[in-house]
């Protein structure tokens, strides 16, 4: 026994090292997501508040939705970006009203309950920085005639629009 | 814009999720899923493709009224 815990100890340790030399690249965004990101978000009228809710192990793939995330919260300061890095479990993340992490919560003056899963970029960057702009204006955009539609309702719906990388 | 998220910022009784099934491919097996986008509203398939804003409305509202 005395001589299987200094061999223990140094398995554990050769472990964390090459732990340690597990990183990832910093994820790179290209010119045209940066030119997007600053066109979308020019002149916002109110403070928007972006809610990453995000595993506190990282991948490859939520590295890169982060630093979408932390580069659109650059571009305006009126975008305000907190990342909430931790061991997420099902019964924590009803709490904060998301369904699976990682997840994005886009919310102005008040949460109008629009949660992004899957990172926003490709044609989605635009869709989701005027999902951003119209949060900040607190105005959905939509026809007076749709708009008479929609308020008519009287019961929760929950909507998933289901969409596909591009 | 997304259709969705404009619902969800009109009225206070609309939630949306935004979800890339590449991320999430269980979801597309679970709605039956063969074209994108689809939308879900309270667990049930209710509009595929692209829908002008009037036709999507109201095929979101009939959901909710029925």
């Amino acid at each position: 026994m005395a001589l299987l815990k200094p061999r223990c100890f140094e398995f554990f340790r050769f472990r964390l090292a090459t732990c340690r030399r597990v990183t990832y690249a910093r994820p790179m965004l290209t010119d045209l997501q940066r030119l997007a990101i600053e066109d979308g978000l020019r002149d916002l009228t109110h403070p928007v508040t972006l809610l990453y809710y995000t595993p506190d192990v990282a991948s490859a793939a939520t590295l890169l939705e982060r630093a979408l995330l932390e580069e659109i919260a650059r571009r305006s300061d009126r975008v305000r970006l907190h990342v909430l890095a931790d061991r997420w479990d099902s019964a924590r993340e009803d709490l904060v009203g998301i369904a699976r992490t990682p997840a994005i919560v886009v919310k102005g003056e008040r949460d109008h309950g629009i949660r992004y899963y899957g990172s926003p970029d490709g044609y989605e960057l635009e869709t989701f920085l005027a999902v951003v702009r119209a949060v900040s204006d607190e105005r959905s955009g939509l026809a007076e005639g749709s708009r008479a539609m929609v308020a008519r309702l009287v019961a929760p719906l929950h909507l998933e629009a289901l969409v596909a990388p591009t | 814009m997304s259709l969705s998220a404009r619902l969800a910022i009109e009225s206070p009784w609309i939630t949306t999720d935004v979800v890339n099934i590449a991320v999430l491919p269980y979801l597309a097996v679970r709605y039956g899923v063969d074209n994108v986008p689809t939308t879900v509203v309270n667990g049930k398939k209710a509009c595929v493709g692209v829908l002008a804003e009037e036709e999507f409305v109201r095929e979101i509202v009939a959901c909710g009224l029925r």
